[in-house]
C-alpha cells in the first residue's frame, strides 16, 4: 500500500503547497504587524482572524480535494492508472483514506502549533491586553460553549474536529462510490447520493450526541473523536466492498 | 489462456456485449474487428477487469479476472489515461512500482526508438507521441496477455510502422496479443487470427491463413462481407 500512498500524496501536494504559501504570507503579515505596529490592535486582530480562517479553510479544502480526486479516479480515464494495477479496492481506498487522515493530522498539528506559537508571541508582546484575551475566549466559545481556553482543551477540540471531518470525508467517499458504482446512469443520481451523504452525516451526529453528559468536556470531545474514527472505519469497509463488487471504470 | 463465457454487458438502453463466448490462446496475434460501438472496447475492459459484466464471466488461466490477472494482463486503452502531472519518466516509474514484469531498461530503449524524452510532460504530448508512449510503457512489460485498443489510432504512417514493429517483436508462443483497430489492412500485416464482432455479438473467429486458403478472401474482404454491403467476388 506504500506505493499507492506515495501516488496519492503526489496527486494532492499542489494544493498543500498553496495552503502552506498562503499561510506563510498571512503569518508574515501577523508578525510584521505584531513587531512593527504594536499599537494597531485592529490589524493584529485582523491578521489573527485571517490565520484562523486559513487554518479552517485549508483543513476543509484538504478533505474536499480528497473527495474530488476519488471522483476523478472513478469517472475519468485516469482511473485506469489506478484500477489496472494489481491492487484491490481495500488497498486503493485505504491509501486514499490514509493519505487524507495523515494530511488532516499533519495540517491540524501544524496549525495548532502555529496558533500556540502566535498566541504565546501575542501575549508576550501585549500581555496586559484584557480585550484581546476576552476576544479569544469568546471566539473559542463560539465553537464550543463549554470549552476552557487552555492548551489541553483546545487540543481535544482540534482532535475532535479533525476526526469528525475525516468521518465526513469518508461518508462523502461512500456516497460518491455509491453514485459511481450503483447509481451510475440512473435518474437523480447526484441528488440521491447527496441525500445518502446527508443521512449518514446526521446519523454520525446523532451517535456522537448520545455522549454529552457525565464527563468532562475533554472526555466528551475525545469520545466524539473516537466515534468519528470508528465511523470512518465502517464507512471505509462498506465503501471498499461496494467498489470491489460493483465499480466499473 | 483468456476465456469469456456468455459475457454480457448492458448499459441503460444498450447491450454493448451480448453473450460473447471466446477463447484466446497463446501463440496468436488476434485482431478484434468491428465498427464503432460493436463492443470491442467493452469486451477488452471486462477482460482487463476494469469493468464488471452484467452477466457471464471472463477467466484468466481458469480463474475469474481480477487483481491477480492484472499482474499478467497488460491493457492499453485507446484514450490517454496518464495523470496530467506525469512526465514520460514518471509514467515508467509508475509502471515499475506496480508491475513486477515491467523492465525499466526495455522502457528506456523503447523510448529512444520512439524518439521520446523522459523529461517530456505527458500533457504536452501530441496524439502521435501519446500513442507511442502508451505502446512503449505497455510493451515494456513482460505480460502474458497484451490487449491493445486501437494502437494505430490517429497517428501517421511512420509512427504506425514503429508501433507495428514493436508489437510484432513481442509475439511469442507463450503470449496472447489482442489488437483492435479500424485500420483493417494495417491489422492484416500483424495478426494471424481475426475476431469479428457486430452489435455486441461474436460473429466468428477465423485464422487468416486458413481463411485465405479456404475462402480465398482477405481479412478486409471478410470485414466488408460482414459489416458492409459489398459482395466479394471469389477467385474460384
Amino acid at each position: 500500500m506504500s506505493k499507492l500512498l506515495k501516488y496519492e500524496i503526489r496527486k494532492t501536494w499542489a494544493l498543500k503547497l498553496i495552503i502552506l504559501g498562503v499561510t506563510a504570507v498571512a503569518e508574515l503579515a501577523f508578525l510584521i504587524t505584531l513587531f512593527l505596529d504594536q499599537k494597531n490592535h485592529g490589524f493584529i486582530g485582523l491578521s489573527c482572524m485571517l490565520l484562523f480562517f486559513i487554518a479552517m479553510g485549508g483543513t476543509i479544502l484538504i478533505g474536499v480535494q480528497s473527495v474530488l480526486t476519488l471522483h476523478r479516479d472513478m469517472n475519468t480515464k485516469q482511473g485506469y492508472m489506478l484500477y489496472m494495477t494489481p491492487r484491490n479496492s481495500f488497498q486503493i481506498l485505504g491509501a486514499k483514506l490514509l493519505e487524507n487522515g495523515l494530511s488532516l493530522a499533519l495540517a491540524g498539528g501544524f496549525f495548532f502549533l502555529l496558533g500556540l506559537l502566535d498566541v504565546t508571541l501575542l501575549f508576550s508582546k501585549l500581555g496586559t491586553l484584557e480585550e484581546l484575551w476576552q476576544f479569544f475566549q469568546d471566539f473559542v466559545r463560539m465553537i464550543n460553549d463549554q470549552i476552557q481556553l487552555n492548551a489541553r482543551s483546545i487540543l481535544c477540540l482540534v482532535v475532535e474536529m479533525l476526526a469528525s471531518w475525516l468521518a465526513t470525508v469518508s461518508i462523502a467517499f461512500l456516497a460518491d462510490i455509491v453514485s459511481s458504482a450503483l447509481l451510475n446512469g440512473k435518474r437523480m443520481n447526484g441528488f440521491l447520493a447527496f441525500l445518502f451523504f446527508i443521512l449518514l452525516t446526521i446519523l454520525l451526529g446523532w451517535i456522537q450526541n448520545q455522549f454529552r453528559t457525565g464527563m468532562s468536556i475533554e472526555a466528551i470531545l475525545l469520545v466524539r473523536a473516537g466515534i468519528a474514527l470508528l465511523y470512518s472505519a465502517v464507512m471505509y469497509v462498506v465503501s471498499a466492498w461496494v467498489m470491489d463488487r460493483y465499480l466499473s471504470v | 489462456m483468456i476465456t469469456s463465457n456468455n459475457l454480457t454487458k448492458k448499459f441503460r438502453t444498450k447491450t454493448a456485449v451480448d453473450g460473447v463466448s471466446l477463447t484466446l490462446s497463446p501463440g496468436h496475434v488476434y485482431a478484434m474487428l468491428g465498427p464503432n460501438g460493436s463492443g470491442k472496447t467493452t469486451w477488452m475492459k471486462m477482460a482487463a477487469a476494469l469493468m464488471k459484466p452484467t452477466s457471464g464471466e471472463v477467466l484468466y488461466e481458469g480463474k475469474p479476472v481480477g487483481v491477480e490477472s492484472r499482474r499478467h494482463v497488460a491493457y492499453m486503452s485507446t484514450e490517454p489515461y496518464f495523470y496530467s502531472w506525469m512526465s514520460v519518466k514518471d509514467v515508467g516509474d509508475y509502471y515499475g512500482d506496480f508491475f513486477e514484469d515491467f523492465s525499466a531498461t526495455k522502457y528506456k530503449s523503447l523510448l529512444k526508438e520512439m524518439e521520446l524524452e523522459g523529461a517530456m510532460k505527458t500533457r504536452t504530448l501530441s496524439s502521435g507521441m501519446m500513442a507511442k508512449l502508451k505502446i512503449a510503457v505497455t510493451m515494456a512489460r513482460d505480460a502474458q496477455v497484451y490487449m491493445l485498443d486501437e494502437p494505430f489510432n490517429g497517428i501517421d504512417l511512420l509512427a504506425r510502422d514503429e508501433i507495428r514493429h514493436c508489437i510484432l517483436r513481442e509475439a511469442s508462443e507463450s503470449k496472447v496479443l489482442l489488437l483492435s483497430s479500424h485500420l483493417v489492412e494495417e491489422m492484416e500485416a500483424v495478426c494471424d487470427t481475426a475476431v469479428f464482432i457486430k452489435q455486441g455479438k461474436l460473429i466468428e473467429v477465423r485464422n487468416l491463413e486458413e481463411m485465405r486458403e479456404a475462402d480465398h478472401v482477405s481479412m478486409a474482404d471478410r470485414y466488408r462481407e460482414i459489416y458492409g454491403h459489398t459482395e466479394v467476388s471469389y477467385n474460384e
